[in-house]
């Protein structure tokens, strides 16, 4: 299979090198073979091969992507192509909007190949809340590939896709791209507008890149980050270029390591994967120091307090009016009389229990009595999440860390206990309390044989440097390991 | 603090019809979140000004003006019932 980088794969069909068409169709052919066991995607979209046709027989071919095959995962809004956010409620909502960081891929000749499974709005870290039943990790079929970014990672790993876009509330890029052996990035909150992605926790979500390599996902990155005055929350771009990268010099380079986050709790086999990687830094003459990150053991409470309560109130847009599942027919047969019942009935039967269980814990945190208690205090030690970055920058230029408490766990291993499958985004969700760019780079494979990533965390609007020291890293390791399936 | 009476008042304010088996199961791991939530009750956190959003980000409003947007048809074309250009409820008072 192609193994050729995007950026090389559009240049070559600009210059008219290589067939747009058969790039498209060999992509499609591998994804439809491969998709029965992963079950990456949820939906093909059918008329890619007749865009592929129009763009190769365009006298003037230009883009950065033109070309490219892309897998989008299906929370971002594709206008006349089905986005479900894997949910029942969403189960045949057609889009009449494209999201806008969807709409400046294509712009750049992407070709969106198909939507790619996800853990239901975006809420899980194994893809198994899916509606369309969980997605599988290419390297262990019988293991997750992450979540709720699963589908784009499996995509991505399975050479479904060269690239693949996903979101990150609380590490649903970086932990997928980890447990995949992909590159993710999610960048500084603010970067990429959010409008056109379907809303989970808006404070924490941002859309980002999955791709083989750093160049690739740099590139994507690049085109994503752009102004648009439909998202409140989006800034001006404050990033350099990220199109013509440098890999870093290692040497003075100094890079903090949170005494925090090599805990008890990190598996033996990823422990030693990142130790190495460490050691490689350091002979290459990268200063690795201990930072303290204090507060990293409350993230977790904080995290899911907060996203619960911003859920709770994002998901209430879902009432069976104006688009999305409506049933209204009781248990007794009759139709439904009632206007809180009418709700009830289809947000009940709309969602499944993970997502309830979250709307159900937001509504308590937000309501008379607690919200003081808990959403109030989680935003405070929010702020004292964030204020640990700010000083541990001060002592380093970047900070390296594992991206999961371990590599991919079996499917079922987790579902019984919510806590345990909460506190594998222990590492992730301080990035987006904090609003700071991170990444996910595969540096090798554990005892299991399943990949390791190390994560990357940067000061706001740092992506370059992040992408640069990530492009180090990535010539250092050499990791060329690919999945079986 | 948390028992059937506060799961149904919840499931009420959040729209939500909880099946009992669901109640007694959602009560289950609520219990369990909570109590690993009560952690954060012990952090000092007099004079810290919550966080909402990441970053102080200035709120980027757009000029107030008209301007083109999606069509009313496109804007009904996902409605599941849908009438002389309104969305249709069942009668509900």
């Amino acid at each position: 299979m192609d193994q050729v980088s995007v950026r090389q794969m559009a240049k070559e069909m600009r210059e008219g090198h290589r067939s747009v068409v058969e790039t498209c169709q060999s992509f499609l052919d591998m994804a439809k073979k491969k998709n029965p066991s992963t079950n990456a995607f949820v939906l093909w979209e059918e008329s890619a091969l007749e865009k592929a046709k129009e763009m190769e027989s365009r006298s003037s071919k230009e883009g950065a992507l033109f070309g490219v095959p892309i897998a989008v995962k299906d929370n971002f809004c594709t206008k006349g192509l089905r986005t479900t956010a894997s949910s029942r409620i969403l189960e045949n909502f057609i889009p009449p909007y494209t999201a806008h960081c969807i709409e400046l891929l294509e712009k750049e000749g992407a070709v969106i190949i198909g939507k790619t499974n996800l853990d239901e709005f975006a809420m899980g870290s194994s893809n198994e809340n899916s509606h369309f039943s969980s997605c599988k990790n290419p390297w262990d079929l019988t293991r997750v590939p992450g979540g709720s970014s699963g589908g784009s990672a499996s995509a991505v790993a399975a050479s479904m896709a060269p690239l693949s876009i996903g979101s990150d509330t609380g590490g649903s890029i970086r932990q997928p791209a980890h447990f995949c052996g992909v590159v993710g990035v999610k960048p500084t909150y603010g970067s990429i507008s959010r409008y056109g992605m379907v809303a989970f926790a808006s404070s924490l979500d941002q859309a980002g890149p999955m791709a083989k390599n750093v160049e690739d996902a740099a590139l994507a990155l690049d085109i994503m980050i752009g102004k648009d005055e439909r998202d409140a929350t989006n800034v001006s771009r404050q990033q350099e270029s990220l199109r013509d990268l440098t890999p870093t010099n290692l040497k003075g380079l100094k890079v903090g390591l949170p005494k925090e986050y090599m805990t008890d709790e990190l598996e033996e086999g990823s422990r030693e994967v990142l130790g190495s990687t460490i050691e490689q830094l350091k002979a290459s003459g990268c200063e690795v120091v201990e930072v303290s990150l204090p507060h990293t053991e409350y993230a977790i409470p904080v995290y899911y307090l907060v996203a619960a309560s911003e859920a709770s109130s994002n998901l209430s847009r879902y009432d069976g009016v104006r688009y999305g599942l409506r049933d209204v027919e009781m248990e007794d047969g009759h139709s439904v009389t009632d206007l809180a019942d009418f709700y009830k009935l289809t947000r009940s039967r709309g969602f499944g229990d993970e997502v309830k269980r979250r709307i159900l814990l937001g509504t308590f945190a937000l309501s008379a009595g607690y919200f003081d208690a808990f959403y109030t205090k989680a935003c405070q030690v929010r702020r004292l999440i964030a204020d640990d970055f700010i000083s541990a920058f001060n002592e380093c230029d970047l900070i390296i860390s594992p991206v999961s408490t371990g590599s991919a766990f079996k499917l079922g291993e987790k579902t019984d206990d919510p806590v345990s499958m909460y506190y594998n985004d222990v590492f992730t969700t301080p990035a987006n309390l904090a609003g700071l760019p991170a990444l996910s780079l595969p540096v090798g494979l554990d005892d299991k044989k399943m990949p390791v990533g190390l994560q990357v965390i940067a000061p706001s609007f740092q992506e370059k440097r992040m992408l640069e020291f990530a492009l180090a890293v990535e010539k250092l390791v050499d990791f060329k390991e690919t999945p079986s399936e | 603090m948390i028992d059937e009476k506060t799961i149904e008042k919840i499931a009420h304010l959040a729209r939500l019809k909880i099946s009992p088996v669901e109640e007694k199961n959602f009560e289950n791991h609520f219990k369990k979140i909570l109590d690993y939530f009560q952690s954060l009750q012990k952090i000092n956190t007099e004079n810290v000004e919550p966080m909402v959003t990441p970053h102080n980000i200035e709120i980027n409003l757009r000029e107030d003006g008209v301007r083109k947007s999606i069509t009313t048809e496109e804007v009904l074309s996902n409605g599941p019932d849908v009438k002389d250009g309104l969305f249709k409820v069942p009668p509900v008072v």
